[in-house]
């Protein structure tokens, strides 16, 4: 009869241990975004800040803008990072996304119209890959055979290079692009 | 018979100051209990994700111990937030049950510890799922959705489990019984890149560990094929 206990007893415990896992917790790695540091061009191992910069979706904010926004994910701020989310788009078929950087926003948002700020566009092309995570999360996508690349909006850039550090990006632990300038 | 037993008892105990060895003897029933999962039946019934039965049976091979095993089939669909997914397929139990109940006269009822060793062969279909993407509304208000229906078949699995149960007699022959099963997983054959969410037989999986759970109520017939002695030698001094 103890030992009938001991195994109720046990039964009950594991029962009631069962854990919520219907709901996909927060701290789970799902899609990552793309990091990006800016370096120097002439000291490319050290990081360079970009004075005063803005980031937006190209479409999701007015090109130029005068408003921190839901589209900016960075407003006229002196950043040395900027993490950007990409578009998932059907597996295997190349999707691309593209965001305006605006460095020196405050030259053109300032009184003096000699001065400007200088807006490039990047365009990352990449191949999304679908990865099981669990059973509240579903699915998350990698990006793979990433390609960044980037042109003037108006006339001049400011970045001078772009180097893929990855191939593929499939977490959030490492920098994926190098912007230099 | 036990009533003529009784008697010769109390006949006997008219008889004063004296030593009675008294033997009773009572026919227990050895056969084939065979019965249905009643708590299965009625998911299929009022629950729209499920659909599934269970035939169990046991035999008496001693006083205490029973050979005993289930055979089921199952369908259990999934559906959350990221995925909808069917699971189907059949499984087969084979154990033994040890009774722990000492029972009264010619009863047959049952406070049970079972082991059983299980496998399931089934397949797995997903309908659909998203892509969990928490910057997601930045670019699109929904979560990407991929709606082209996988089927991953030819999965089993292969459990052990651990069972605490009654069964009771509720009229002749006809038993009641409920039971709560601790299972752990010992192989299986995942789908790639997914998971097997729900097995027949060993029910949902966890993320946590290869612990399941699962609990039974049945209704079961018993046939007696064959009747032993049970012999009860009582001790009495009368005055």
């Amino acid at each position: 009869m103890k030992k009938l206990k001991f195994i109720i007893l046990s039964l009950l415990v594991a029962l009631i241990s069962c854990e919520r896992d219907d709901i996909c917790a927060e701290s789970t790695p799902t899609t990552p975004r793309l990091l990006v540091e800016f370096y120097n061009i002439n000291e490319q191992d050290e990081l360079k800040t970009v004075p005063r910069l803005t980031v937006y979706g190209e479409g999701l904010a007015l090109n130029p803008t005068d408003d921190n926004t839901d589209g900016t994910l960075v407003y006229n701020t002196n950043a040395s990072s900027v993490e950007l989310p990409l578009i998932v788009g059907v597996e295997d078929e190349t999707t691309t996304t593209r965001f305006v950087l605006e460095k020196d926003t405050n030259l053109r948002l300032d009184d003096n119209s000699s001065t400007n700020s200088n807006i490039d566009i990047i365009t990352i092309s990449y191949e999304t890959e679908f990865v099981y995570v669990s059973r509240a999360c579903g699915y998350k996508s990698i990006f793979k055979n990433l390609e960044v690349t980037f042109e003037a909006f108006d006339g001049s850039t400011w970045i001078s290079n772009i180097i893929e550090s990855v191939e593929n990006v499939e977490n959030e632990n490492t920098v994926h692009v190098q912007i230099l300038h | 018979m036990v009533f003529l037993l009784l008697f010769s008892t109390i006949a006997t105990a008219q008889e004063k100051k004296k030593t009675v060895k008294d033997t009773l003897v009572y026919k227990q029933k050895y056969g084939l209990r065979l019965g249905l999962d009643v708590s299965k039946l009625a998911f299929t019934f009022f629950d729209d994700n499920y659909t599934g039965f269970e035939i169990m049976g046991d035999y008496r091979l001693t006083k205490k111990i029973y050979l005993a095993g289930e055979i089921g089939n199952e369908e259990r669909t999934l559906e959350n937030e990221v995925l909808n997914n069917t699971t189907k397929g059949s499984y087969f139990k084979g154990g033994i049950d040890l009774n722990f109940y000492k029972n009264w006269l010619d009863m047959e009822n049952m406070i049970y510890v079972g082991f059983r060793g299980g496998a399931s062969t089934f397949s797995q279909t997903l309908d659909s799922y998203r892509i969990y993407d928490v910057n997601h509304q930045y670019w699109n208000d929904d979560l990407f959705t991929v709606e082209e229906g996988t089927e991953f078949s030819g999965l089993t699995a292969i459990w052990a489990e651990i069972i605490i149960g009654i069964k009771a007699e509720v009229f002749n022959n006809f038993y009641a019984g409920i039971n709560a099963q601790l299972k752990g997983l010992i192989t299986e054959t995942a789908p790639d890149n997914f998971e097997n969410l729900y097995i027949p037989g060993f029910n949902r999986t966890y993320d946590s560990g290869r612990f399941g759970v699962g609990f039974g109520l049945n209704l079961s017939y018993l046939i007696p094929i064959l009747k032993k002695d049970k012999i009860v030698i009582q001790e009495k001094e009368e005055e």
